[in-house]
């Protein structure tokens, strides 16, 4: 875990890579007061900045967690060209027009197009009633991307193989809870 | 549906990029020409999704809460502390309201004195002009009908040249009926200037009411007893004339060139009493070199001015005071001893 020190861009990475969050909140931190006065200079309030550097940390979050993230400028660097592409993106959705020049980036509601907005919202709302220990070994699987070793590190589980069947124990835990809920709903 | 174990395995691997090429291309195919395998697939992603955007969800939730940067502007002035701000404001201004329009205005209406009708006398108006926070020069000016003014330097003239005359008199024996017969004129000068003054004195406002002021000069032989009065008093300060006019004439010259060469060797045995009234009913006196002001005695009463061992006291209505150099305000202190007292009374 991390002290009260401040890492430079490299323990960053690393520390996110190892999930974590006291990492990603001091990158949060770090970039606060530039990306806040960057959007409300450009017609945003103090809520506006909060919501969009948060949406930002997490896609640097990923990003280093699929091992996609390749830095050629400093980390603060890229996460105000993050800000602001999506700052700009948000207003383009406002205003619709289309004259910016922006970095790309992964637009988190994509994936969620494929899926029904209501099956994904009965997916979410039944991970909450997962216990701790089976919402965490699949976040970190399927979110963090860990491999199975370190999840048994982090969640003290005896080895691989042990994650890898409680991992299917607590997927299928969570099929059985969304076709309760789905039935309930009368989605088939 | 039901995603069986295997498949699960089979779809991490393709998700997570662990299958081989050709592993890959089989699998894609199956799920074009396998809807079976389709919809366990997109079940399957239905979950991975889900549980990605709960995981962002959290994250959020963890930034929003333990992300928050404190910075000078907007964190730090807070609601909290606006509000706060707007509570100590109200506080002190309400503060300040309550000692400006309710205590303050109290104050004034407690200690304001009624203008006095009462006449002084030319020493009188000279010392209230002198002393500080009493009579605004400038106001006085303002306020004062310039058609009074020329009576009251008359008079003032009239009675600093008998004064002058009188004290010169008094350092001649030859002179002393003179000045009998000018200090009767100067009295008379005096009255003709108190109604000039009475009519001056009116608008202004004083801390303190002078109620008369008396000339007292003694001179001491073997006993204690006062050789020279000189009293002067106001003309409504309810003091019967003709009781004016009797102590005016028991002055007595007795020893006239005792009382002159005492006057050049001891000047300081000439005091003036000064009788005032306090607006909190302050009884006691000042002392300053040979100005006594005495606050809370009657001033109908008839009193003496006496010396004993360099000891002064002033003796009113069978009462003995010690009077001694006082700046502040001091209280009175009576004389126990009994003998000094006899002696004093007699």
């Amino acid at each position: 875990m991390l002290g009260t020190k401040k890492l430079n861009d490299e323990q960053l990475i690393d520390a996110i890579k190892k999930g974590d969050r006291n990492a990603l909140l001091q990158l949060y931190r770090d970039n606060y007061i530039t990306v806040r006065n960057y959007i409300i200079n450009n017609n945003g309030k103090h809520e506006d900045a909060e919501d969009i550097l948060q949406d930002a940390t997490i896609v640097i979050w990923e990003k280093i967690q699929k091992g996609n993230l390749i830095l050629t400028a400093k980390l603060s660097t890229f996460v105000f060209a993050i800000c602001k592409n999506l700052w700009l993106k948000k207003l383009n959705k406002l205003s619709k027009q289309v004259d910016i020049d922006v970095v790309n980036t992964e637009n988190l509601s994509e994936k969620q197009e494929h899926f029904s907005k209501e099956n994904l919202n009965i997916v979410v709302d039944m991970l909450g009633q997962l216990g701790d220990k089976c919402k965490d070994l699949l976040t970190y699987f399927y979110f963090d991307g860990l491999d199975m070793t370190k999840i048994a590190n982090l969640l003290n589980y005896n080895n691989a193989d042990t994650v890898k069947a409680k991992k299917h124990q607590c997927f299928k835990h969570l099929q059985e809870l969304f076709v309760n809920q789905y039935n309930k709903t009368d989605f088939l | 549906m039901n995603i069986s174990k295997e498949h699960i395995d089979w779809f991490d691997q393709y998700q997570s990029g662990t299958l081989s090429e050709q592993e890959r291309l089989d699998f894609e195919l199956q799920l074009k020409n396998n809807s079976d395998l389709k919809k366990e697939f997109d079940f399957y992603s239905l979950f991975v999704e889900g549980i990605q955007i709960h995981a962002r969800q959290e994250l959020k939730s963890l930034l929003k809460e333990k992300g928050k940067v404190m910075y000078f502007g907007e964190n730090i002035w807070s609601k909290t502390m606006k509000y706060a701000s707007v509570a100590v404001f109200l506080i002190f201004g309400g503060l300040y309201a309550f000692i400006h329009f309710y205590l303050e205005p109290k104050q004034k209406t407690e200690l304001a004195i009624e203008p006095k009708k009462e006449i002084q006398s030319p020493i009188d108006e000279q010392k209230s002009i002198s002393e500080p926070n009493i009579i605004n020069e400038k106001d006085l000016a303002i306020k004062t009908p310039s058609i009074e003014i020329a009576p009251l330097e008359k008079a003032e003239e009239a009675l600093k040249e008998t004064m002058q005359e009188s004290e010169e008199a008094f350092a001649d024996d030859e002179l002393s009926k003179e000045l009998m017969s000018k200090a009767k004129d100067a009295n008379e000068e005096k009255d003709n200037y108190q109604i000039a003054v009475e009519k001056k004195l009116k608008d202004t406002l004083v801390d303190a009411q002078l109620i008369a002021q008396v000339d007292f000069s003694k001179k001491y032989e073997n006993k204690l007893s006062p050789k020279k009065k000189s009293i002067i008093l106001p003309q409504n300060s309810n003091i019967p004339q003709n009781n004016n006019q009797i102590l005016f004439d028991s002055m007595e010259v007795k020893n006239k060139k005792t009382v002159s060469k005492a006057r050049k060797n001891n000047s300081t045995n000439s005091y003036r009493v000064e009788f005032w009234q306090s607006p909190i009913n302050f009884k006691g006196y000042k002392m300053v070199n040979n100005t006594i002001q005495l606050y809370g005695l009657n001033v109908n009463q008839s009193f003496e001015l006496k010396n004993y061992n360099n000891q002064l006291y002033f003796i009113q209505n069978n009462k003995v005071y010690k009077i001694n150099q006082c700046i502040d305000a001091c209280a009175f202190q009576f004389e126990v001893d009994e003998e000094i007292i006899d002696l004093l009374m007699n």
